[in-house]
């Protein structure tokens, strides 16, 4: 390619291709190819390939069909969102079944978590039998029957154990004389 | 600074029958305004596509799919569109088309045999019989060569010859100069004519 025709490609291609040029450029350019005969070849060069390029006019029976076009694909459309909007619902559905699950699994699982700490505390004891374990027993259980008597309504109820005051107290004048030390003798 | 200026700045109401102000009637769920963004740019889209297809029923099929590509990516987009310049649809649908159409033509490289099918009607038929095969071949060996193009060429050269846009359209559509457009389209013939060339040497 001559340097005069990479120069001009810009107007050579506008030209080939059968661009509309204003009158002033078309004159400017159709001066020159009358001047240069490589621009004039190389023009004549692209044209031929161009047109050898160039795909066949659309005939009658495709420009019928092509006037079908916007309501075919207005249905395809209208199919297209009636299948994204059934997804979305699908989507939406999900997800309300997952939290309704997760909802559900948190009501089943709090409750057997918590009876399962409440029967490893019931267990406690049983498993805890062993003698090192069982030393420290009998002061726990003391305080905690030593708390229960402490909360009973009428507070703790008083037992005289070694004076004569008390409701129990042994009284000699009462008791059957079987054993004593009289009759026997 | 800038930025928040151009926020702040109110952008102008587009005309009614603008593609943007037709997108926004088409979000709303107007049917007319659909059919309308439709007939505005089917011949283009399908003439994009007929360079790719084996039948026209395919190149139709590659212009729906077009359509419903491009719909539903200006609908997702428009949402997040913030720029002060109108939603580019048309450059969407063609570069969409294209694509359609290069994927289609990988998949099955049917478009050897569309151009023989549908060029058979179209030839002069004063022509002898052995000139007519040797244009077909030599139609055939070009029209293979230009979906074998580079992207950025095979692009201009189809938004140019096939779907007819001026230079200037080719350019807003794929977002360089004018000039570039012209400067690719000039390269791309030539490459188409060196391929050519090679071939014919060749046989």
């Amino acid at each position: 390619m001559s340097t005069c025709s990479e120069a001009r490609a810009p107007e050579l291609a506008a030209l080939a291709s059968g661009e509309v040029l204003s009158a002033a450029k078309r004159a400017d350019l159709e001066a020159h190819l009358a001047a240069c005969p490589a621009c004039q070849d190389e023009v004549e060069s692209m044209a031929s390939v161009l047109e050898l390029a160039a795909l066949p006019s659309t005939s009658e029976l495709e420009l019928h069909a092509l006037g079908a076009l916007p309501g075919q694909v207005r249905a395809a459309w209208q199919a297209q969102e009636r299948v994204r909007r059934s997804y979305s619902r699908m989507a939406l559905g999900g997800l309300v079944g997952l939290a309704a699950t997760l909802v559900l699994a948190l009501h089943v699982a709090v409750p057997a978590r918590r009876m399962a700490s409440d029967t490893r505390a019931e267990a406690r004891p049983s498993a805890s039998a062993t003698p090192r374990a069982s030393a420290s027993r009998p002061a726990d259980d003391t305080a905690d029957m030593a708390r229960a008597v402490d909360a009973l309504p009428g507070g703790p109820v008083e037992v005289a154990l070694d004076g004569d005051d008390g409701p129990y107290a042994y009284d000699p004048e009462v008791a059957p004389a079987v054993f004593t030390d009289e009759g026997e003798q | 600074m800038s930025a928040l200026r151009t926020a702040l700045t109110p952008v102008p109401a587009a005309p009614p029958d603008s593609d943007d102000a037709l997108l926004a009637a088409f979000v709303a769920g107007n049917n007319r305004a659909f059919d309308e963004l439709v007939r505005r740019y089917q011949a283009p889209v399908y003439a994009l596509c007929r360079r790719y297809a084996r039948r026209p029923d395919d190149a139709r099929d590659l212009a729906q799919r077009a359509f419903l590509r491009a719909l539903a990516a200006a609908r997702r987009a428009r949402l997040t569109w913030h720029k002060s310049e109108p939603f580019p649809f048309r450059a969407w649908l063609f570069r969409i088309a294209i694509n359609l159409g290069k994927n289609h033509a990988r998949d099955g490289a049917r478009w050897q045999l569309a151009v023989l099918d549908e060029r058979t009607g179209g030839v002069d038929p004063g022509h002898a019989a052995h000139q007519r095969l040797e244009r077909e071949e030599a139609q055939a060996r070009v029209r293979a060569a230009v979906v074998g193009l580079p992207r950025r060429e095979r692009e201009v050269l189809t938004l140019r010859v096939d779907a007819d846009l001026p230079f200037a359209e080719v350019a807003r559509t794929l977002g360089i100069t004018e000039n570039n457009a012209k400067v690719t389209f000039h390269h791309a013939v030539k490459r188409l004519q060196s391929l050519v060339g090679a071939q014919e040497a060749q046989s």
